[in-house]
């Protein structure tokens, strides 16, 4: 059975690092703090990396990691998360003090009269090109459109807005939703269409989308309704069992007889699958649910198909990336609040009802992936041009920023 | 804190809310215990049984734990702290609402007390805007089933209701007239203004939404906002200074309430500009908004639909003061333009007739919204004279702000915050690199904005040149609302009959943030799109009805006149996109409307005080609130840690 392996541990933030994305056509990692600062980190990839299995074997070239850049954002507080646009060019920052910084790469020697004295020409800076304002208080998730035509971000002020990228730096605030009761914890644009969905400590997941008749709205508002069901295991992976199974921290507590939390959780977590047909969204209580697209329309309603028990604390982050089976469903990784690192593999079923049917079963997990730290993000690398594949990343409360690969045994 | 029941059937979604935990106890706190000389000040914060706050130093014995510390360090009692209406004015915002403390200050039942109180020392007058009696008779129409009473008829309804001795005797008169002042004296400073091109666009200021978000938010604007008063603040002083000192009485012996279609115009009385100090009292003493005033009005028994005496009168015409007038000014006077007020509109007309040669007006829907628009004046030569907006709602609003910002340089439009102060000379070169390369397809000048259609080689000169000098000119006035549609719109209107009771009072258990767990449906779920709905016609109507509610309140503001005007609103015919653009005739005032011009003089003329100082009636000052958690960095709330 395949395993977690570890790439490297790179320099950490000074505070908690809230979460990871690369970029997706150079080899860049960043990462982003309760240090205000984000944190750019290069890698080489080993001469030999073109992936004809899903997995390369445990002994493999691995990547070079090296810290790059450690960008001061001038952000007033916690930078909660990163995001880059198509192409790779811009990044974009949101952060507690409500704002959200757009910023892009330009010329040191550019610089033109203030510019850094002495700097060599061709050296380039990250430079904050425009800031976007209007939440009223923090900021806790963006992200751009699959064209990059639109940046949408959220905040506990319960609102999630859209906006359009225009030439020059420019954007154009077109939608600002209330639709949600409290905070809004994340978003995920779908991964070809103008879909956006937004989860929240409300305890439901919105759909929204560009109303042809109107504005952009709510045109699904999904109620998780699922119990979780028990976590399945393959019994063929004793380190899976191992890495999944109770510590003799988490027997003792479940050893106490707590009764069964009835009220709504916090939806922390959400990520499309590659192919567009799946949502998955992860609970506080640590489940993961999955949601499946009925049609083709940009209207299309998703059903609930799944829920799996899967970590033992709040799942705070989910990553999907392509790999794995030959249909499209991919690899899901997991990071959360128990410190787990889970990567799952989801298969599409062809159900002869009228809603398609899905499995998901753990594939390689690792345990205590930041120490005793929560796992805060994680974040598949999905380059344009396909390279670096199966790297994962992952950013801990304690400030650690780490890349995996899954291997096989 | 119990709200008041205009609130609770009220979506406050609509509304700028504070945002912050309160910071004025932080303030105002005793320091603990040894912080001057530098000592550990670990403290805990003990409340004894009769409610009293204690600082109790838990240092130096930190090793035997707090719970012992507590008994044999020093207790120091804490001042409670208390917090003051102008404390919030004065701060970025808090967890309570700020509209929920005005609600206590400035309800129906504080008016309901002044009545029943039965001291009529002061003399109770009411100013109703037209707005509100619009809203008011959509909804007794629905309720009545009946036709919607027309604004003049219901306004004298009400008048002839509160004229009883045992109701308060209480002068009742619409704002349309202080309304007229504002406009004319918003024409006035526009003028003056525009001597000075920095000092453009103006930025209407009469809505009190927009103005609270841009004193806490954008400062660097507050400079182009417009000193002209509101209607409300002209009507404050034409009761408070003009009135009053007509009848013979100081400003504290008259009772000014006013009835508004929005919350924040509550918050707009409470300014200190609007306090007399000689005399220690507001120029409106209390706002109503138009759900607040349905309830006074229901609880004493008002009947709308049953008509009165003389309802069907003429309307006066003042051409001077008549102190001994039934009514002291001129009843609901029109302005055509917009149902928030025709800022716009009113510039439109006063520039138009002063120019030497004809003019027309085109207009533009940016991305298709009547919410949306921009109007150019344009004389027969293809001068373009003035450029306005009219930009209404939260979303558009933020869009303006940009772009003003970009244009004046002021204010926010550039990098801030993050990498504030380093936009680079480079990215700045970038930009224009990118607006000339697209120039070179039209004329050299034309910047390449997204609006602009590609205009071909061989086109008319002409009208590229007039296209480049549409997107060249800058903003000159913004008539800026913060709701969606504008004030007939406003939070504090009249909801359509059908919605309403379905919001789930939080009487079950709350979490620690305050929200209801579970959390209440609150009718957005499941929404599938009505041309393929299963829902039930109720619950359709919830959703889809609030625009058409709307229209209808808007349809009613401009047909309830004493004479209809006959072009109402300086809606765009065309919806246009690009430079696709309607073309409408210049907007003229209604004769009855200009000639109040007259009557508006003499009354401000006796207003004024003798050093002529139009901050005394007419206009207003803002300032820049500061204080504010997040800018200043200090008070970080890091324990909302997600």
């Amino acid at each position: 059975m395949p395993q977690i392996q570890l790439v490297a541990d790179l320099p950490g933030h000074s505070a908690a690092a809230w979460c990871v994305a690369f970029n997706p056509s150079r080899p860049l990692l960043a990462s982003c703090s309760t240090d205000k600062t984000v944190r750019l980190f290069s890698y080489t990839l080993p001469s030999d990396s073109t992936l004809s299995d899903p997995f390369p074997a445990a002994d493999a070239a691995t990547p070079k990691l090296q810290l790059v850049q450690s960008i001061p954002t001038e952000h007033k507080r916690t930078v909660r998360s990163v995001a880059w646009a198509p192409g790779g060019r811009t990044l974009a920052t949101a952060s507690f003090d409500s704002t959200v910084g757009v910023w892009e790469e330009v010329e040191a020697g550019e610089m033109g009269d203030e510019g850094v004295s002495g700097a060599a020409g061709g050296e380039m800076e990250w430079e904050c090109v425009t800031t976007l304002e209007g939440h009223e208080n923090e900021c806790k998730s963006v992200g751009f459109s699959a064209d990059g035509g639109l940046l949408a971000s959220c905040s506990r002020d319960r609102s999630v807005w859209v906006w359009e990228v225009q030439p020059d730096a420019d954007f154009e605030c077109i939608a600002v939703m209330m639709d949600h009761g409290a905070d809004v914890k994340n978003i995920a644009w779908h991964p070809k269409e103008e879909i956006l969905a937004s989860a929240s400590y409300d305890a439901h997941i919105n759909v929204m989308f560009d109303d042809p008749d109107g504005d952009w709205g709510l045109f699904q508002r999904l109620t998780p309704t699922l119990p979780a069901a028990d976590l399945h295991i393959p019994h063929s992976s004793v380190a899976l069992v191992a890495a999944m199974g109770d510590s003799p921290a988490e027997a003792a507590a479940n050893a106490i007889d707590v009764p069964p939390l009835v009220e709504a959780e916090t939806v922390w977590s959400l990520a499309w699958s590659p192919c567009g047909r799946f949502l998955a969204s992860g609970g506080d209580r640590g489940g993961i649910r999955l949601w499946v697209r009925m049609g083709s329309n940009p209207d299309s309603e998703l059903h609930e198909v799944i829920h799996t028990s899967a970590h033992r604390g709040a799942c705070y982050a989910l990553s999907w990336g392509p790999g794995g089976a030959a249909d499209g469903a991919g690899l899901l990784a997991s990071a959360g609040a128990d410190g787990r690192v889970i990567v799952w593999q989801v298969k599409a079923l062809t159900g002869d009802g009228d809603v398609p049917g899905a499995t998901i079963e753990p594939v390689a997990a690792m345990r205590d992936a930041h120490g005793v730290a929560d796992v805060n993000s994680i974040a598949w690398n999905v380059r344009e041009d396909g390279k670096g594949a199966g790297l994962l990343s992952s950013a801990g409360d304690d400030g650690s920023v780490k890349v995996w690969r899954v291997v096989k045994d | 804190m119990t709200f008041a029941g205009a609130l609770t059937i009220t979506d406050l979604d609509d509304f700028l809310t504070p945002s912050q935990a309160c910071i004025i106890p932080v303030r105002t706190s005793n320091k603990p215990a040894g912080q001057e000389t530098g000592e550990n000040a670990d403290t805990e914060i003990v409340i004894d049984s009769n409610n009293n706050y204690y600082e109790v130093s838990t240092y130096p014995t930190a090793a035997a734990g707090p719970s012992t510390n507590i008994e044999v360090a020093g207790r120091q009692q804490l001042k409670k702290a208390e917090i003051s209406l102008n404390d919030c004015l004065a701060c970025s915002g808090c967890i309570t609402s700020t509209e929920s403390l005005l609600i206590t200050m400035q309800s129906h039942n504080e008016v309901l007390d002044f009545i029943k109180a039965g001291d009529f020392a002061r003399a109770p007058v009411l100013s109703i805007a037209p707005q509100t009696l619009a809203s008011l008779s959509a909804s007794y129409a629905a309720a009545h089933g009946t036709e919607p009473i027309p604004l003049l008829t219901l306004l004298r309804r009400i008048r002839s209701f509160l004229a009883d001795p045992a109701r308060g005797g209480w002068q009742v008169w619409d704002t349309t007239f202080a309304r007229h002042v504002s406009l004319r004296e918003t024409v006035r400073e526009f003028e003056e203004r525009r001597a000075s091109p920095k000092s453009l666009p103006v930025l209407a200021s009469a809505c009190p939404g927009w103005v609270c978000y841009a004193e806490k938010a954008q400062g660097d604007l507050l400079p182009l906002l417009s000193a002209a008063r509101s209607s409300q603040g002209v009507m404050g002083a034409l009761v408070k200074k003009f009135w009053a000192a007509q009848n013979g009485r100081n400003a504290a012996e008259v009772y000014h309430v006013t009835a508004m279609p929005c919350y924040d115009k509550k918050l707009e009385a409470s300014r200190q500009d609007f306090y007399s100090d000689v005399y220690k009292t507001r120029d409106t003493d209390c706002v109503l908004t138009t759900g607040e005033l349905d309830l006074l009005l229901a609880e004493m028994g008002f009947n709308p639909i049953v008509p009165v005496d003389a309802e069907e009168a003429p309307v006066s015409t003042l051409a001077a003061i008549d102190s001994n007038a039934a009514v002291p000014f001129p009843e609901l006077l029109q302005h055509p333009g917009s149902s928030s007020g025709s800022y716009l509109a009113t510039l439109l007309t006063s520039l138009a007739a002063s120019h030497p040669k004809p003019t027309r007006v085109i207009s533009r829907q940016i991305r298709g919204s009547t919410d949306n628009v921009e109007y150019l004046l344009e004389d027969v030569d293809g001068n373009v004279l003035f450029k306005g907006s009219r930009v209404y709602g939260f979303r558009n609003l933020q869009n303006m702000v940009r772009k003003v910002g970009r244009e004046s340089g002021l204010g926010k439009g550039g990098p801030r915050g993050a990498g504030a102060g380093k936009l680079s000379a480079a990215v700045a070169a970038r930009r224009r690199k990118a607006r000339t390369g697209a120039g070179e397809i039209a004329t050299p000048s034309t910047p390449g904005t997204p609006g602009t259609p590609p205009v071909d080689a061989g086109a008319d000169l002409a009208t590229a040149a007039l296209l480049a000098a549409r997107d060249e000119k800058k903003l000159d006035f913004v008539e800026v609302m913060a709701c969606p549609g504008g004030c007939v719109n406003g939070g504090g209107q009249m909801k359509p009959a059908t919605a309403g009771s379905k919001e789930a009072k939080p009487d079950g258990p709350v979490d620690a943030e305050g929200y209801p767990r579970p959390l209440p449906d609150d009718g957005v779920a499941p929404a599938p799109l009505p041309t393929n709905s299963g829902l039930s016609g109720a619950d359709e109507g919830m959703r889809w009805s609030t625009k058409e509610w709307v229209d209808k309140v808007e349809a009613i503001y401009w047909s309830g006149l004493p004479t209809p005007p006959a072009s109402p609103t300086l809606a765009p015919t065309v919806p246009a996109t690009g430079a696709s653009a309607g073309e409408e005739p210049v907007p003229v005032l209604p004769a009855r409307t200009r000639a109040a011009d007259a009557l508006a003089d003499a009354v401000i003329a006796a207003t004024l005080p003798e050093s002529g100082d139009r901050y005394d009636a007419v206009r207003t000052k803002f300032n820049r609130v500061e204080g504010d958690v997040l800018s200043q960095g200090g008070l970080t709330h890091e324990q909302v840690r997600w």
